[in-house]
């Protein structure tokens, strides 16, 4: 284990209660940056992390202790305790809080939690996977034509999704698994792939657009999946061949997953990306 | 497209079926066509990896996903092709893939499956391929499941 606390007090405290238990505590860090460091050189499977430290708050060192490796489990154990925080700490994948001044039995319950708890219900989705699509439709877009594309992140208002035109769907395998849809009208289609293979719309037909939809989608979905396997030790994601569907008030049942929608508007027209994640239990 | 890949598909929906409580599955029908197929108004997509890469469409009318449905759920009335239903089906899906992927793996060919996508609507199109693929109807007790198998 590792304490994180700016207090030589509470990691004192902190310490000195676990040393009653099994757990053994193998660096004590009293910033940020000392705590990343000595993660690094330590590697601790649990972190306790207080809210308030110099050089940065608590959900800012654990994002960047995830980054070194993003199955650590963190408890956070802080004076401060209230809905907000416990709101926040979700979105950094903590799920632990330990109100100061810590007593050992709450202490241990967080711990024994934490560690029954499995590991994959601390994949941050929003934060770790969605920026990743986003961008690489972007840097795709913006590379054809040398302008920004504006993209908006929209709210699933439901969990079935209305597809009207031309969609791109792409199974994620391994950890998480998922799938990712990218739908258009024909139109914007037909403006993308021309400029995808440098031709003029008037030398394509349907068949050789749509070929080139799923490859372009193809290309899209793996650099991000590539990016996201680079910076996630341990875990792989992996995709499955395109499949296209074409057709309007086709809807696609939302399969319980967890559902991020993006709307993109380049000169070619708008694009919409639904990316789902399986949640495990 | 080799034929020895697409059996487990096969195997699969003849053995499964009849645990989900169905009449064993008859082959009715078996050919190639080429890039597209028409849903019939229910369609489930299963894409796979590894070391067989492709994709898996099941293809039904919402009739037959209905009767489905029903079985799977101990006889329960199915009235409206509802998300109960809908879930019904992607399992049914699911497990179908799952069980070829068993079967694969049993050949020395590790693959992994996605989610289920499950598809409602009119007279729309799947392409699984950019070549051909392999259908094969299968008739479950005067119903019809269509597989179309994609394998790259």
């Amino acid at each position: 284990m590792m304490i994180v606390d700016d207090s030589r007090i509470s990691c004192a405290i902190i310490s000195d209660l676990l040393s009653k238990t099994r757990f053994e505590v193998v660096a004590t860090a009293r910033t940020a940056a000392e705590a990343v460091e000595m993660f690094e050189q330590y590697r601790p499977e649990v972190v306790t992390m207080d809210m308030n430290l110099p050089d940065a708050n608590g959900f800012e060192c654990t994002k960047n202790l995830r980054k070194i490796d993003n199955n650590v489990r963190v408890v956070m154990i802080s004076s401060m305790y209230d809905d907000s925080l416990i709101e926040q700490g979700k979105t950094v994948g903590i799920f632990d809080f330990v109100q100061k001044p810590v007593r050992i039995d709450e202490l241990l319950e967080a711990l024994v939690n934490l560690c029954s708890r499995k590991l994959v219900s601390t994949n941050n989705f929003n934060e770790d996977y969605v920026p990743e699509f986003n961008k690489a439709l972007s840097e795709t877009l913006e590379g054809f034509t040398g302008q920004e594309c504006l993209q908006y992140a929209e709210k699933a208002e439901s969990d079935s999704l209305l597809l009207e035109g031309i969609s791109v769907l792409m199974g994620l395998t391994g950890e998480p698994r998922g799938r990712v849809v990218i739908h258009m009208d024909q139109k914007t289609m037909y403006k993308f792939t021309a400029a995808f293979l440098n031709k003029d719309e008037s030398q394509l037909d349907d068949e050789t657009a749509m070929e080139t939809l799923q490859e372009a989608v193809n290309i899209i979905v793996g650099r991000a999946v590539s990016a996201i396997n680079d910076h996630s030790k341990g875990k792989e994601m992996r995709i499955t061949p395109p499949g296209l569907i074409v057709g309007y008030n086709v809807k696609l049942a939302g399969a319980g997953l967890k559902a991020f929608r993006t709307k993109c508007v380049s000169v070619f027209g708008t694009m919409y990306m639904e990316m789902g994640f399986a949640e495990e239990n | 497209m080799d034929a020895k890949l697409v059996n487990p598909f096969i195997d699969a929906i003849v053995s499964v079926m009849p645990m989900l409580g169905l009449p064993v599955p008859q082959r009715a029908d078996m050919g190639v066509k080429s890039k597209t197929a028409t849903s019939l108004g229910v369609t489930v997509m299963v894409g796979f990896t590894k070391q067989i890469r492709g994709n898996v469409a099941y293809n039904m009318t919402e009739d037959t996903a209905k009767y489905i449905a029903s079985s799977m759920m101990m006889g329960m009335p199915v009235e409206t092709f509802d998300e109960m239903a809908q879930s019904a089906i992607s399992e049914m899906s699911n497990m179908l893939t799952a069980n070829a992927a068993t079967s694969l793996a049993g050949m020395g060919y590790d693959v992994d499956i996605s989610t289920p996508s499950l598809t409602t609507g009119e007279n729309f199109q799947i392409r699984i391929s950019n070549d051909s693929f392999l259908f094969v109807k299968m008739d479950i007790g005067g119903h019809t499941i269509e597989l179309n198998i994609a394998v790259e």
